[in-house]
């Protein structure tokens, strides 16, 4: 019990300073207008520093526990598998930001659990970075970001067993509201990695010290402006790849959990 | 002459330093004018990869400057004014404006370009036996996915090609099912052999003794004290005032990890040699690292600003030699020796 709670401690650690790295840079009041001028160059070096921070230590808390030999053939296989369907969307900019990654990562999540759905979704995004030689300092917030989509899956199995949805269709529907979710959010998230540096119109821009409000107010024109329409294509890709394939691949990975799980019972037929 | 994986990350973590610890435009472009000679040395050539990184470059540069004097109108030098009548482009253009602009820009190609050198220089394997030995299983995992790219695509084209000649055609998005479903079974049906194959072998993720509880504590304790310091950091008016307490933090976190990957043992089938080389171009970028960030003399020259009035940056003949030491491993690659990757 004091396990658990020490794991959900660090949990919500993680996932809290996360959130803070992100919204850091809009948490300054006017009177620190001065000093976040002077941090410009300070502010993306914690950042970055701080999410990778944050990925390093939750995959830690992951593997201490949960990782055995079959887990990790068949992580190593579903991110080897994700990180061809990347090459999709990098070999297809004109889709937008479809990207058909988020369908399994959600999947995999909702399936084995939100921790092997964080691991699903940070390591799906180094090794397509490994392999596209994407490597660079976006990639902390790329890894933490698609992390939080698989471990959100969780939260979408805890939603489908209290409303009795499990193993129906209603399962599937949450499942594409949480895919739909994802497609603005994903792209809302990843955006305030580089926008307090951005140059542009004022009314758009991050100004320093100009206060939590305003510059939500300024973030939520610009995502308007440059990201709605781009993350609108992620989130009806990830809505339709879920309606069309979401069905047949939950049976799949259901079929194969009974297969990597079993439980060692002794000579009473009592689990070990 | 080959070097080390590490001296690379050193030599990264060098040119990172010296972009984002100063705003001084000399600096700046010496470091991307260094980092330009670097891509020309090891792209072949005939290759699109340089001139695709030079007009995204380019474009990143001429975005930044413009963008900074449509946005910003400080600055006492006017260029050019264009009528107020206009909206939001209408007013003066001033020279501060541009220069601040422009330095933005070669932060942001110089950035670029550090990435994309390394990204070439460094072979994937090599990125990934970066990864600590405290983080063994991701690194186990990662190392499948790589391994099975390959595998995956050619596994994915046979079965295309196998349900075309069942007269599968892939028109609508429904018609995509038969082709990822066998390809996520075959998936699936792998792991289990490559799982099975691993047991055999005697491969366990898991110690034999269940991870300490002190482990745990020090996990939370180690954020809190990093959280503790950055709230601090921002609750008063000093840049860095909490970083007694995020350092602490950080250092507990590390020790753990540390700790953690002591208990593994690791084995190389190869063992990547770490040469002279390697250790003169540690030595010479890590000397860098301590000029810009630690050393008071000429310190006030990184910290440029162009507004109100225009001025001649500043120049401090050591921190801008010091830069000079981005070049080193040049002495010791041949030119387009990235070749094959």
């Amino acid at each position: 019990m004091k396990e658990k709670i020490l794991s959900g401690l660090i949990y919500l650690l993680v996932t809290g300073m996360g959130i803070f790295a992100y919204l850091y840079p809009l948490l300054e009041t006017p009177q620190q207008g001065q000093i976040s001028t002077n941090r410009q160059t300070e502010l993306p070096i914690v950042m970055a520093m701080i999410l990778a921070l944050c990925t390093l230590v939750l995959i830690y808390e992951i593997q201490q526990h949960r990782l055995n030999t079959k887990l990790i053939a068949l992580l190593g296989i579903l991110i080897a598998i994700n990180s061809i369907l990347r090459f999709i969307d990098l070999a297809l900019p004109i889709l937008g930001g479809f990207s058909p990654v988020f369908f399994l990562i959600l999947i995999v999540g909702y399936v084995f659990g939100g921790r092997v759905g964080f691991l699903m979704g940070s390591l799906t995004m180094l090794v397509s970075a490994l392999v596209t030689a994407g490597v660079g300092p976006w990639l902390p917030n790329q890894m933490i970001t698609a992390g939080w989509v698989g471990l959100s899956a969780a939260l979408a199995k805890r939603l489908s067993l209290l409303t009795g949805q499990k193993g129906k269709r209603g399962e599937l529907i949450i499942l594409m509201v949480f895919g739909v979710i994802w497609g603005f959010l994903f792209g809302a998230i990843t955006n305030l990695w580089f926008w307090p540096f951005l140059n542009g119109p004022s009314n758009q821009m991050f100004t320093a010290g100009a206060g939590f409000a305003q510059s939500m107010r300024n973030y939520g024109i610009f995502y308007m402006a440059t990201s709605f329409i781009w993350d609108t294509t992620r989130a009806i890709g990830n809505f339709l790849l879920l309606f069309f394939f979401g069905e047949a691949t939950l049976r799949v990975l259901r079929r194969f959990q009974n297969r990597f799980y079993f439980v060692q019972l002794n000579e009473t037929g009592e689990a070990r | 002459m080959k070097i080390h994986t590490i001296a690379w990350t050193i030599w990264l973590s060098t040119g990172l330093v010296i972009l984002l610890s100063n705003r001084n435009p000399l600096y700046l472009l010496i470091a991307d004018l260094i980092l330009i000679i670097f891509q020309i040395w090891i792209t072949p050539a005939g290759s699109r990869v340089f001139s695709a990184t030079l007009r995204l470059g380019t474009t990143i540069l001429l975005l930044s400057t413009f963008l900074n004097m449509v946005i910003s109108r400080f600055g006492e030098t006017v260029l050019f004014r264009l009528p107020d009548s206009i909206p939001l482009l209408g007013g003066p253009y001033t020279l501060e404006s541009m220069i601040y602009g422009l330095t933005n820009g070669l932060i942001l190609i110089g950035i670029f370009s550090l990435f994309t050198i390394l990204n070439r220089v460094v072979s994937v394997r090599s990125l990934m036996r970066l990864i600590p030995q405290a983080f063994h299983p991701v690194a186990v995992i990662t190392s499948i996915a790589i391994t099975f790219i390959p595998a995956s695509q050619k596994q994915f084209q046979a079965i295309r090609e196998a349900q075309s000649i069942r007269g599968q055609e892939v028109k609508k998005i429904k018609d995509w099912l038969p082709l990822i479903i066998p390809m996520l079974i075959g998936g699936l049906e792998r792991a289990m052999q490559i799982a099975e194959a691993m047991t055999a072998r005697g491969f366990t993720a898991q110690t034999d003794q269940k991870p300490l509880r002190v482990e745990k504590i020090a996990l939370a304790v180690g954020l809190v004290l990093i959280l503790l310091g950055w709230v601090l950091d921002l609750g008063t008016q000093r840049i860095f005032s909490g970083w007694r307490f995020i350092a602490l933090g950080l250092l507990l976190l590390l020790s753990l990890f540390f700790a953690s990957g002591w208990r593994k043992r690791k084995t190389v089938y190869t063992k990547e040699p770490w040469t002279l080389v390697s250790s003169l171009i540690s030595v010479l970028t890590l000397t860098t690292n301590f000029i810009f960030l630690f050393l008071s003399a000429g310190r006030g020259t990184l910290n440029y600003d162009p507004y109100p009035v225009l001025r001649l940056p500043e120049f401090s003949l050591l921190h801008g030699f010091s830069i000079l030491t981005l070049l080193t491993p040049l002495f010791f690659i041949k030119e387009n020796q990235f070749d094959q990757d």
